[in-house]
């Protein structure tokens, strides 16, 4: 099924109540190019443009309901990430979220490791040092829905940052 | 310590001090492992790079100045953060808290209030999980971390010598004990922006968290309590201990040739009693509830013999004004707001009560040059009381402007992590935290007070 990636125009209020279930909202997703002033609006709720990801059963429907400036089907998409946790209950959930379930197609992992210093246990004022440590780093590579539905996945996590997705788009 | 050392000391003999203060600064954001492993090794380099060449230079007088340091700073800065800590690792607060923007202000506010009784470490090292766990089912918590580092991890020290270790080192060279609640007014007006600042972000936050975590109830529901309550007797005792220290004179003993008075031997013992009497009579679980250990009191045992042992030169060379090789700086400090800014910036970087005696230092070198230093410290508070507030008040506001400013800002960073809380890198909490909020507010008490 074709994904695409829509540009509204549209108060938050009507795209929270017009949306079908299954749309991705960009604000979901680490996505690149987005400009402090995109973010402060983002943070106070007052975006007049959003960008928002569909299949193409929906985007009839959203093309009827709201205001779509631009429409490109969405190709494939890349990203890469790197994670570093400091907690094992943290460290499996990353784990879990690279290797559990993966949507169809997409690959990940490059690197993934723990370390345990049981010397470093306790505080420590001057000489900082955690005596677990969960890595992990590498690229993810997709088509969607499976490479969005990462993307979001691994940005609901604490820990772990993903470098802005890379989208191959062509004009619909 | 003479002006004549002060005089012919070159500029380079303070390039020990700087080296361990960068060591400090850097080693634990460049290899933090290797540091963990290795600090004391570093220290003793730095150490010696000073001591040898100035034992062997200065001989009778280099041993002096080495043993004074050593009997009339060192040990009792050891000897206080020692106990404030093993103390404040003996209470425990539990109870369940929802973790709602009134209850967080709340226990921002009481740390406040707390760090300048049982030291910024002691409350924070005390009230640092009853705030995690009271926001362990939110989504938005780095703010209210990174909040807590700068209120209770550092402002809230500012009004007592027991609250941060500048003050403490102060205190030990003749500032009065309640000199420091001067600093009331400076410390109220902060803590009360903050505080507000707090609440409004915070407050935002919680609108924005899903509806689930808003309605959210611990599942048990435990009153709100202290285990191991007795130690606040014990805080009561180094109180008391500190405060006829700088109250009662008896006379003075010559050790190892160093004239010490009488009352600071007393008050160490006392200490040294109180933290014995607090450890033995605390339960071993409130402690390990806590994360104590004695790994913080042998950090700062190596990592501060290294820093007073580097920092004679520096003292003697600001002590001797404008003679001195130091010279540069003194003039380029003028007015109590380039102290409040120089002692800030420089505490926010480096360990801020090395910084603070630096600038102490510098100031009695500009306005009463060789004169000794407890008559000097008086001449200093009668006749420009706002130089000591600025540097006061810069160091102890300033340690919170980046993670290495104070202390306990890595141990709060380090429990938040393994905590489950993200906390910014080195330049995110300058850029996301400090330059919105701390920022703007020290450029008020700069404007409003020096």
């Amino acid at each position: 099924m074709r994904w695409y990636e829509l540009i509204i125009d549209g108060p938050e209020d009507a795209l929270e109540a017009l949306l079908p279930a299954d749309a991705i909202r960009g604000s979901e997703l680490r996505l690149a190019s987005e400009s402090f002033t995109d973010r402060v609006l983002e943070f106070l709720h007052a975006r007049t443009h959003h960008v928002v990801f569909a299949s193409e059963d929906h985007v009839r429907e959203i093309e009827r309901d709201l205001r779509v400036e631009s429409l490109r089907e969405v190709v494939e998409g890349r990203f890469g990430f790197k994670a570093e946790a400091y907690n094992p209950e943290i460290g499996a959930k990353i784990h879990d979220a690279l290797n559990t379930d993966l949507p169809a197609g997409i690959m990940c992992v490059d690197l993934e490791k723990e370390e345990r210093h049981p010397d470093a246990k306790g505080v420590e004022l001057f000489t900082p040092a955690h005596d677990y440590i969960y890595k992990s780093r590498g690229t993810i590579v997709g088509t969607p829905p499976g490479i969005l539905e990462m993307n979001r996945r691994l940005h609901r996590l604490d820990f772990i940052h993903e470098e802005p997705l890379e989208l191959v788009c062509r004009e619909a | 310590m003479t002006a004549d050392l002060g005089t012919q000391l070159p500029l380079w003999s303070a390039i020990p001090f700087a080296g361990i203060l960068l060591s400090i600064a850097l080693f634990p954001l460049l290899a933090p492992q290797f540091w963990h492993h290795h600090y004391p090794k570093i220290s003793l380099v730095w150490g010696l790079l000073l001591t040898i060449p100035f034992l062997w230079v200065y001989r009778g007088e280099a041993m002096h100045e080495i043993l004074h340091v050593a009997l009339a700073d060192y040990l009792p800065f050891l000897i206080l953060l020692g106990t404030l800590f093993t103390i404040g690792g003996g209470i425990y607060v539990r109870g369940s808290l929802r973790g709602t923007p009134e209850v967080n202000t709340a226990i921002l506010a009481v740390g406040t209030f707390l760090a300048s009784w049982i030291g910024t470490t002691g409350a924070a090292m005390v009230l640092i999980r009853p705030l995690l766990r009271a926001n362990a089912h939110r989504r938005s918590k780095t703010h209210t971390v990174v909040f807590f580092m700068f209120l209770v991890a550092n402002i809230g020290g500012s009004l007592t010598p027991l609250g941060d270790p500048p003050l403490f080192l102060g205190f030990l060279r003749g500032v009065p004990f309640f000199w420091t609640f001067h600093l009331a007014t400076e410390m109220l007006f902060v803590s009360a922006l903050l505080l507000a600042s707090y609440f409004a972000v915070d407050s935002l936050l919680w609108r924005r968290e899903e509806p689930q975590v808003r309605s959210w109830v611990p599942e048990t529901r435990e009153r709100l309590g202290l285990e191991g309550a007795h130690n606040v007797l014990f805080l009561l005792g180094v109180l008391v201990a500190v405060i006829v220290s700088g109250v009662w004179h008896p006379g003075e003993v010559t050790v190892l040739g160093v004239h010490i008075g009488i009352q600071n031997l007393v008050r160490d013992a006392v200490m040294v009693a109180l933290l014995l009497g607090s450890w033995r009579s605390t339960p071993h679980a409130v402690h390990e509830k806590n994360g104590y250990t004695w790994g913080p009191i042998r950090e700062v045992a190596i990592l501060f013999a290294a820093i007073f042992a580097t920092i004679i030169p520096v003292l003697a060379m600001l002590r001797a004004g404008e003679a001195g090789a130091m010279a540069g700086l003194i003039r380029a400090v003028q007015t109590p707001a380039q102290f409040f800014w120089a002692t800030g910036v420089l505490s926010s970087f480096l360990d801020n009560a090395p910084t603070y005696l630096t600038f102490l230092t510098t100031a009695l070198g500009r306005f009463h040059p060789g004169m000794p230093e407890r008559e000097a410290i008086q001449h200093l508070i009668a006749e420009s009381p706002n130089y000591l507030a600025a540097i006061s008040t810069g160091a102890v506001f300033m340690g919170a402007n980046t993670y290495l400013g104070n202390a306990p800002n890595f141990m709060v960073k380090s429990i938040a992590e393994e905590s489950g809380v993200e906390m910014p890198s080195f330049f995110g909490y300058i850029l996301r935290y400090v330059v919105p909020f701390l920022l703007p507010v020290f450029l008020l008490v700069a404007w409003v007070f020096f």
